[in-house]
This record gives C-alpha cells, sequence and structure tokens, in this order.
C-alpha cells in the first residue's frame, strides 16, 4: 500500500512554492517515462507587485508622466522582510522536500533518488538566486482511472493559492491551405474532486470562425454533437444533466464567445470536447495573419442592462446582474490550465519570415512551401491572442477564386485586391476625429499605448486636415466644441489635451459613437473616426445599430488597443462604418502600427464598389455592401455559382473622384483553387449578414432564416447550439455542482478596475 | 322512450370511457422523458463493407437523436450525418472504413444512436439503405437492422 502510494506520486500533484527573487514561474513540470522529473522555469511572464524587482523594472517601462505618479507596493527593506516569512512558513509546511536552484529558462533534472531521499539537496549549479522548495503530498483523489498526463503544476508566487480546474489543457491544431485554416480545439475536462461536477467554460474563438463539428470524447468513445435551435437544445441538456446522463452543450454568446457545459463529470474522471472550425486568414501588407484568441476580456455593461457579457472574481454568482458571467482568477491566483498551439502551414507557394510578437515559437520548415509552428511550452499561459504572420513570395495573393462544389451547390470565395498602381493616389483632407476609451479597462499600459498612438497620427497631419478628440468612460467630452485646423499650435493643444487624459470608469461607447458622428459634417473633407479601444463592452449590438444610423458619410476605423481585444465589435463597426481596423500589442509599436494605418486611411483605393460578373452566373453574394477597397487589403467575397466557365470579371467603383475599372481573370476550374470549407465560410458570411441586419431591425423572419441556415449547413449561431448526450449509461447520484471555470485577466488588464466582486 | 334513449348514451359513454381508459403503465410513461440507444447493425452477406449511408426517419414527437457514435472495428469513428430533415423526424447518416483491412463480411455494427424519447413505448426507428460499397468501391446490397435498448427491430422499409 505504502508502494502503491508513492507510485502514485510520480503522477500525482507537486507543489511547488517558488521563492524567487525575480518574477517568473515554474511553467511545466513533467516526469519522465525513466521517473525523473523535469522543471522548466519560464521567463519573465506575469507582473508582481510583491516583488520590488517587477516594480522598479515597471517603473522604468513608463512614460515620464505615468512615472511620477507611481509607487511601489512595498519599500525594498519590506520586500526582503516578506520573502524571508515566506521561506520560513514553507518549510513549516513541508512534509518532505528538496530545496534546488534553478537558472531562469533552463531545465533541471532530479533523480528519482535525489528527490525522495534528501531533504536538502544541493545542486551547485550557478543560480540567478532562485530557489524551489518541493513539496511531497499525497493525492487529493485516489483511484485507478485517474492519471495524469503530467502531475499538477501549482505555481505559486508568495501569497499566491493555487486554483484546480475541472479544464486541465486545450490544444490548437490548425492547418492553413491557401487563405482558409481548418482548427480543431480540443478541451480536456476532468474532475479533481470527490462529487460529481459540471463544468461551464466561457471562452474566445475568432469572430469569423464557422464551427462546423463537435464531439465529446469519452474514454475511447467518440459521440458526435448535433446541431439543434438554441432553446430545444438547453432543454434537452437540461434533462440528461438532472437524469445523470453525460452531456455536453455549446451554445454562442456572441460570434466571439462561447460556452462549452459538460454535465456529469464523475469524480476522477475526465470528458473531452473537440470543436471543428473554418477561418479564412487575413491577408494584409504582404502577410497572412493567423489569429487564435485565448481569453475573453471582461467586459462593461450599460447601467440596466442584462442581456451583457458580466465580469465577476472567480467563484461569484449573481453579481453582474448579466445571463452569462466570465469568471476571473482574482489576484494572486493562478492556475494550470495551459494552451498548446500547432499551426500547419500547407502556403502552396513559397513561405517567408513566419513569425509572432505575441508569443514564443518555434517554425520548423518542412519545404519551401511547407511550415509548421509550434507554440514554445515556455509561453502556454492562455491570457493573451496568439497572433501568427507570415509573407508568401511575391507580393500578391496568387490565387484569386477558390471554389467547393456542393452536393446541391457550388460555392465560391473571391480576394480581391487593389493593383499596385493605386498606390499613389492624391491624398484626400481628411476631418479626423480621434475617439479615445478611457474606462477602467484601458488603465495602465492600453491607454499609454492609445496616446502613443494618438500623438503619433496628430504629428502626420496634414495642414489642410482638421482634427477633434473625444475621450468616453462613463460619459464624453472633447477637446472643443468643433474640429480644429491643424495647425502646429493647434496639435499642440491637442497634445496636451491628450496627456491630460486618465482611464477610470464605466464604458459608455454609445457616448462616444454619438460625439463623433452627431455634429455637422464638413463637406471639404473626408470625416475619418477613429475610435482606440480594446472594445470591452456588452452591448455590441447596440453600438453597431447607432453606428448604422449614425453613419452618412462618415468613415469609421477601428484602433484595438490591447493583447486580447474584442476583435467582433471592432471588426464590425469597420465593416459597418466603410472603413478599416488594425491592431496593436501592448509590447508592439503603436508608431509603426499607427503609420501604417492611417496611410491607408488616407489612401482608399477604390470605393462604392459594383462588381459585374461578366460570364459568371451567380448569386447570394456576401457582403452584401461591398467594403471600400484599400491598398494592401484585399476584400473577401463569397458567393454561389451556377456556372464554372473561365471569364473576366470587372470591379467599378470611384478612384479619387473619378469612376474606374479594374478587370480580374477568374478560373473556378483551376484545380489548384479548391477547399472543401468555402461552402462553411459562404454559411457563416450569410448568418453573419443576417446577423447585422438583425441587431438594428430584429424580425422573427430573420431569426428563421439565421436558423435555417444554421441547421442546413450544420452551422452554430446564436439561435443554434450543439448538443452531445451519452444516452448509453446514467451516472450515479444527483447532477452535482456546477463549477464555473475561471480565466486569467487579460495580460495587460488590471482586475480592480474591471471585475466586479 | 326518452328514459331509453338517455340509457343508452349513458351506457355508451361509460363503455367507451373503459376502452379509452389509460392503463397504470401507460399513465406512468405519459409525457415522461427518457434517454436510450439505438444500435445500428448492417449485414452485408459476403462482401465485406467499407462504406453505408442509411436512411432513418422517426416520430419526432416521441424521438430525438441526441448524439451519434460510431459502431465496432472500422466503423470505430462516429457517423457523418445530413442535418437538412433533422427538425422533421428524419436523418441520413455514412460512413466508412479509414483502411480496406478492416472491412468485414456478414454484420457489422456500424453506429450507436444516442435518443432522448418522450411517452410510452414503442420507440420506432424505420431505416431504408441508400448506398454500401465493398472494397474498390463497388456497390453493393445490405440489409439494415436497428436494435433499440435490447429489443430487437428489423425494421427494413
Amino acid at each position: 500500500m505504502k508502494r502503491k502510494c508513492l507510485d502514485l506520486l510520480f503522477v500525482t500533484i507537486l507543489f511547488i512554492i517558488s521563492l524567487q527573487i525575480f518574477p517568473g514561474c515554474i511553467e511545466k513540470v513533467s516526469i519522465t517515462p525513466d521517473k525523473k522529473i523535469e522543471i522548466t522555469v519560464a521567463p519573465d511572464s506575469s507582473g508582481d507587485e510583491d516583488n520590488y524587482d517587477y516594480a522598479m523594472k515597471r517603473k522604468a517601462d513608463m512614460s515620464a508622466s505615468d512615472e511620477a505618479n507611481y509607487q511601489p507596493k512595498f519599500s525594498e527593506v519590506e520586500y526582503a522582510e516578506r520573502r524571508s516569512e515566506v521561506e520560513y512558513s514553507a518549510r513549516a509546511k513541508a512534509e518532505e522536500m528538496v530545496r534546488v536552484r534553478l537558472f531562469k529558462g533552463n531545465k533541471l533534472t532530479l533523480e528519482e533518488g535525489q528527490y525522495r531521499q534528501n531533504t536538502e539537496s544541493s545542486f551547485k549549479d550557478e543560480a540567478l538566486g532562485s530557489e524551489l522548495w518541493i513539496i511531497e503530498k499525497n493525492p487529493s483523489v485516489i483511484g485507478e482511472e485517474y492519471k495524469t498526463e503530467s502531475p499538477k503544476l501549482v505555481c505559486s508566487l508568495p501569497g499566491q493559492n493555487e486554483v484546480i480546474l475541472p479544464l486541465e489543457h486545450t490544444s490548437v491544431d490548425a492547418h492553413i491551405s491557401g487563405y482558409i485554416a481548418t482548427v480543431n480545439v480540443l478541451q480536456k475536462y476532468h474532475n479533481p474532486y470527490s462529487e460529481k461536477i459540471e463544468a461551464v467554460y466561457i471562452f474566445p474563438l475568432p469572430q469569423n470562425a464557422a464551427v462546423t463539428d463537435f464531439v465529446m470524447i469519452i474514454g475511447d468513445r467518440k459521440i458526435r454533437g448535433l446541431i439543434r435551435e438554441k432553446e430545444e437544445a438547453k432543454r434537452i441538456y437540461e434533462e440528461a444533466r438532472s437524469q445523470g446522463y453525460r452531456a455536453s452543450l455549446l451554445t454562442q454568446e456572441r460570434p466571439n464567445i462561447f460556452k462549452q457545459s459538460v454535465a456529469n463529470i464523475e469524480p476522477g474522471k475526465r470528458i473531452d470536447i473537440s470543436i471543428t472550425f473554418f477561418n479564412p486568414l487575413k491577408y494584409e501588407n504582404g502577410e497572412f495573419e493567423f489569429v487564435f484568441p485565448t481569453v475573453v476580456g471582461p467586459r462593461f455593461n450599460p447601467p440596466g442592462s442584462n442581456t451583457g457579457i458580466g465580469a465577476v472574481g472567480r467563484g461569484a454568482h449573481g453579481n453582474s446582474g448579466q445571463e452569462t458571467d466570465v469568471h476571473y482568477l482574482k489576484p494572486g491566483e493562478t492556475s494550470a490550465h495551459d494552451i498548446s498551439i500547432n499551426v500547419d502551414i500547407d502556403a502552396g507557394v513559397s513561405i517567408e519570415n513566419v513569425y509572432s510578437n505575441s508569443h514564443v515559437i518555434k517554425v520548423n520548415n518542412k519545404a519551401p512551401s511547407h511550415a509548421i509552428v509550434t507554440l514554445s511550452p515556455n509561453d502556454m499561459v492562455p491570457n493573451k491572442d496568439f497572433i501568427l504572420r507570415y509573407k508568401t513570395s511575391g507580393n500578391e495573393v496568387k490565387t484569386a477564386m477558390m471554389v467547393h462544389k456542393g452536393e446541391k451547390d457550388t460555392y465560391f470565395s473571391l480576394l480581391l485586391q487593389s493593383p499596385d498602381n493605386l498606390k499613389n493616389l492624391p491624398r484626400i483632407p481628411r476631418e479626423m476625429v480621434f475617439v479615445l476609451d478611457c474606462s477602467g479597462s484601458m488603465d495602465g499600459k492600453p491607454i499609454s499605448k492609445a496616446k502613443e498612438a494618438v500623438t503619433r497620427a496628430l504629428k502626420n497631419l496634414d495642414k489642410n486636415d482638421t482634427f477633434q478628440i473625444i475621450q468616453f468612460s462613463s460619459s464624453a467630452s472633447s477637446l472643443g466644441p468643433n474640429p480644429i485646423e491643424a495647425n502646429p499650435e493647434n496639435v499642440k493643444k491637442g497634445l496636451q489635451y491628450l496627456n491630460s487624459l486618465y482611464s477610470e470608469g464605466g464604458t459608455m461607447m454609445i457616448e462616444g459613437i454619438k460625439a463623433s458622428l452627431d455634429f455637422p459634417h464638413d463637406k471639404r473633407r473626408l470625416r475619418i473616426v477613429s475610435f482606440m479601444t480594446d472594445g470591452y463592452i456588452g452591448n455590441e449590438d447596440e453600438i453597431l445599430a447607432a453606428i448604422h444610423e449614425r453613419l452618412g458619410e462618415s468613415r469609421i476605423f477601428s484602433f484595438g488597443v490591447g493583447n486580447s481585444v474584442n476583435r467582433y465589435l471592432l471588426e464590425q463597426m469597420a465593416l459597418m462604418g466603410r472603413g478599416a481596423v488594425a491592431y496593436v500589442g501592448l509590447d508592439e509599436s503603436a508608431g509603426e502600427a499607427v503609420d501604417r494605418f492611417y496611410d491607408v486611411a488616407t489612401h482608399p483605393a477604390m470605393a462604392n464598389i459594383d462588381i459585374d460578373w461578366g460570364n459568371l452566373e451567380v448569386e447570394d453574394v456576401y457582403p452584401k455592401r461591398i467594403p471600400d477597397l484599400f491598398v494592401g487589403r484585399p476584400i473577401m467575397i463569397t458567393g454561389k455559382l451556377k456556372n464554372t466557365e473561365k471569364g473576366r470579371i470587372r470591379i467599378n467603383g470611384q478612384v479619387g473622384r473619378n469612376e474606374s475599372y479594374v478587370d480580374v481573370a477568374v478560373d473556378p476550374n483551376n484545380s489548384e483553387a479548391k477547399h472543401s470549407g468555402i461552402q462553411s465560410v459562404w454559411a457563416r458570411n450569410k448568418i453573419a449578414e443576417l446577423s447585422n441586419r438583425e441587431s438594428y431591425n430584429p424580425s422573427d423572419r430573420l431569426k428563421s432564416e439565421i436558423i435555417a441556415t444554421s441547421i442546413n449547413y450544420n452551422l452554430i449561431s446564436q439561435h443554434t447550439a450543439f448538443l452531445a448526450v451519452d444516452s448509453l449509461e446514467r451516472t450515479e447520484g444527483d447532477h452535482g455542482y456546477t463549477i464555473d471555470v475561471p480565466v486569467p485577466v487579460p495580460d495587460g488588464v488590471k482586475y480592480g478596475t474591471t471585475v466586479t466582486n | 322512450m326518452m328514459r331509453i334513449f338517455l340509457l343508452i348514451i349513458s351506457l355508451n359513454f361509460i363503455i367507451s370511457s373503459s376502452a379509452f381508459a389509460e392503463s397504470p403503465e401507460e399513465a406512468d410513461c405519459k409525457g415522461k422523458i427518457s434517454f436510450s440507444t439505438a444500435e445500428v447493425y448492417v449485414d452485408s452477406n459476403k462482401d465485406a463493407l467499407t462504406a453505408y449511408q442509411i436512411d432513418i426517419r422517426y416520430d419526432k414527437e416521441k424521438i430525438r437523436i441526441v448524439g451519434l457514435e460510431g459502431g465496432a472495428d472500422g466503423f470505430n469513428k462516429p457517423p457523418f450525418y445530413d442535418q437538412a430533415g433533422l427538425e422533421g423526424g428524419h436523418i441520413i447518416i455514412a460512413a466508412f472504413v479509414s483502411d480496406d483491412i478492416q472491412a468485414k463480411k456478414g454484420g457489422s455494427r456500424v453506429a450507436r444512436l444516442h435518443l432522448q424519447t418522450t411517452g410510452c413505448p414503442p420507440f420506432e426507428l424505420k431505416t431504408e439503405p441508400m448506398a454500401a460499397a465493398k472494397p474498390g468501391g463497388k456497390s453493393i446490397p445490405i440489409k439494415v437492422k436497428i436494435d433499440i435498448n435490447n429489443r430487437q427491430s428489423f425494421d427494413n422499409r
């Protein structure tokens, strides 16, 4: 029995308390087949106000005005005292321990004998001053079925608490062919408790993901879920749950937010959920971009609303007053849930320069046109968007049209790209309206980044431009009553006003919309309204409806600031506002992003586009209203083909103030240009179009059409859900406890200014 | 005359009430929601089965399909389905083995349907084979059998 318990220790929980002087933590502990323990220490990845060196480093990164106001949490002496206290308490709690020293970012392998026999093992490696206390504890759940792939790791800095989650791991496997990615997300749930549980997890997916497949995996058994009308699916799920059957339900809360519920997970047992979706890639300035979001940012919901997305502390229920709550780990809490990402790029042409500014990756070039990208095991905390970019040889997309012959219809996607000779168009005088989100979620680095971007943009204004600066949080205010000329004196006033802004309060974006669109338009200039925001709101429909109502001749350019922004809102604002969207991460240069973005805004290549399809017969083309075409930013159009003849289509539009056209040759029979995901992408675009209309003009007819499209094409939507029930056997007892899986607050976002406790 | 007429009416009423009265078992299961499974078997006789497509129809008021699971051996992956008729009590399932070596002759359990049932049995699923193939892709005839919760039901249309 003792031997069995000891053996189990190698596959059970290890509690590691790290007494690190520098911030960072143990990212991974694994048991090798020959029973050695491998410990990987991550590079600095998280901030910790309890650490003096981190505090000093943070101060050095701040702007001058912010630095003057910053105070570290403790003095240097106080930090040292706190460290000593923790050392003592850790020793007191330990049952058996080994003290080791580690390099930051290195691996250290402990032999089994040393680990078990020595209470104080000494490794004389040159250390950075870090010390580890490794404590063995008996497993909290004993069972033959309870096996973990690796010991459950708790990374605890002084004062931190472990939170055991029912969600162990998420793995993402993407295959990119042409400009469409097929992505499989595998979520691994388990029950580490002694009672049955239901796990509920709110998570993001790309806003244009066409989710087409859903499989519940129990051991060797795989049960494919079916798409149903949402309320019916919920009823069936609740009935199955109450009767003790294992069941899973996937619903869409927003186009980029989903809720996974898994019922009746027995103690010590596992259930995995596999979700598959198609996702067209963005192509911009010669680079493809694959984005996978990993966490939902905390949303603000206007007073009186109850259909938003709440942001509450772990375990809090009902505090936000919203139908759906995202639970956040509290400051000082960590979890072992991590994410692995693998991307297989099969570009069809030579791939150049694969990189990620958001994460550490490893690139394996299998062939000139084939690369496999893997997320570093040191960068697996799911608290920011994964962004992968790569160039292909040449400066333009090689294949304009891709087709898929379905059982009944033929579907196409077409990338429209502006010709190079439109790059040198004359610059149009602009009425620039900068709208800055100064809500609590922007506190810290996000608002610094946003100010940096606006500062750069102000300095690039032309003497023929005018500008206005509006800030919004709980209300809105502006630099002045009207836009002012962009002369040096006024730009200086604008910079002073900008520097005086600070973040606090709610996110009443509707006030920013009204303030930026409701004043009279200067007809000599193109009004460009530039929103600088993280998009953390729960009333997206209200905002989009307001834009639809008020836009007029203006253009909206949305600028996402942060590492995990609400891309659905930002993309839709740009689409509805006939503009474009850009993003800047907290560790990226705002200046470069702004220069590229406002160059685009200044030079729309072609506006008011209409397509003459020539001898091609098409129907059900989406988007219905084709956005303006910008240099370096192709537009994707999807539709159905009634014939597949080779031909030439003509893109008519306005270039500057003149009517113009561009002819593009297309060949639907090009055997290289096929992709089975096009049908799903088309259906997803149709649902998006119908949903946009529903946001400002809801009707039963639109709802029915969305449901019918969703069911016919096996796609999730806001009115349908995926459901799987294992009716083979009933689990014992009642349905147990519901555990809302808490998530980390996104990187760069502050818990205190965004989460309701 | 009037009395006789009323007597006849009363007797008719009593008799018809008795005839339509629910049995205790029916009262127990009326409106009851349960969950069960249906195993789908395909008999390909002397041919090895590599692929199938089966049309399944049911009373949508009494049966809802809530999951699709694979069967045995080469058909252990969940089948694909055509959901167009799902709301109307109709589903088409299809699957194929990934390796012809896994194709078996005779009987194969090719799928398991997970069901939510409402009300009293019997719960019937009617099947019609639409297509089946052997190694090489040649079309073959098959018979389909549905086994609901171990109650045998030969129900080919």
